[in-house]
């Protein structure tokens, strides 16, 4: 995985997560803030959409892989020269990531469900 | 040239220029975004969860801490917004040369600190 996403490909990858996140986060937090502001009725009925809670769920996919990416490079600038603290930082990142996206995905399968 | 080694760096003699000042702040807030992905989808979570979960959210609400803290993250989202948008740009050759890097640069700072002060009167 570290040796595959180390070059070009994680570069794409940024690049392209960048872009979905860039485009989606306004018109969502657009509308998550206004449905918010009418109360809980509103607040529930726009997860009713499917569109929402999909594009919700890419959006959550696309910034874990981001954030998978961008504090990699982190990681790797500060602490490079250490091997073994770099090994553990990074391994410890990726299971946090997963441990957020098991998360995510349970709230946004039960909210589908609903 | 021979320099006389070792060299010694006097992190106060570094100039840090506009660009330079995006950049390690598109650094600061995308680690401060990492932080708060758990808070954000623990607040997913209750939201949802029915008519308790929202109320306690609106609670939390009140708390001044927790609105600097949103206020705080809205900065950190905002210029990490616009300075990836400005990367992106530049990955594509646009807005390049030093002249437009730097306007980029200053825009987006300026944009960021004028919206850090709006959130945080608005938490006020």
């Amino acid at each position: 995985m570290i040796r595959q996403l180390s070059g070009l490909r994680a570069w794409v990858i940024q690049r392209l997560t960048a872009l979905y996140i860039g485009v989606v986060t306004p018109p969502l937090i657009w509308m998550l803030a206004s449905a918010w502001q009418r109360g809980e009725q509103a607040w529930h009925a726009l997860f009713a959409h499917d569109f929402v809670s999909i594009a919700l769920l890419l959006l959550f996919l696309s910034i874990l892989f981001h954030a998978w990416i961008g504090m990699r490079d982190v990681i790797l600038d500060y602490a490079g020269q250490r091997p073994g603290l770099r090994f553990i930082l990074v391994v410890a990142l990726a299971g946090w990531l997963l441990v957020l996206g098991v998360w995510i995905a349970r709230v946004m399968v039960r909210v589908m469900l609903l | 040239m021979n320099r006389p080694r070792p060299v010694y760096l006097n992190l106060l003699e570094f100039r840090f220029p506009a660009t330079a000042i995006t950049s390690l702040l598109h650094r600061i807030s995308g680690a401060l975004l990492f932080l708060a992905l758990p808070l954000l989808i623990y607040g997913l979570e209750c939201s949802l969860q029915g008519g308790e979960g929202f109320t306690r959210l609106q609670h939390l609400w009140k708390w001044l801490p927790v609105r600097l803290a949103v206020a705080l993250m809205s900065w950190a989202l905002l210029h990490h917004w616009l300075a990836g948008w400005r990367f992106l740009f530049i990955d594509v050759d646009m807005g390049v040369d030093i002249v437009r890097a730097r306007l980029t640069a200053r825009v987006v700072n300026a944009v960021s600190l004028v919206g850090l002060l709006v959130f945080v009167g608005i938490s006020l």
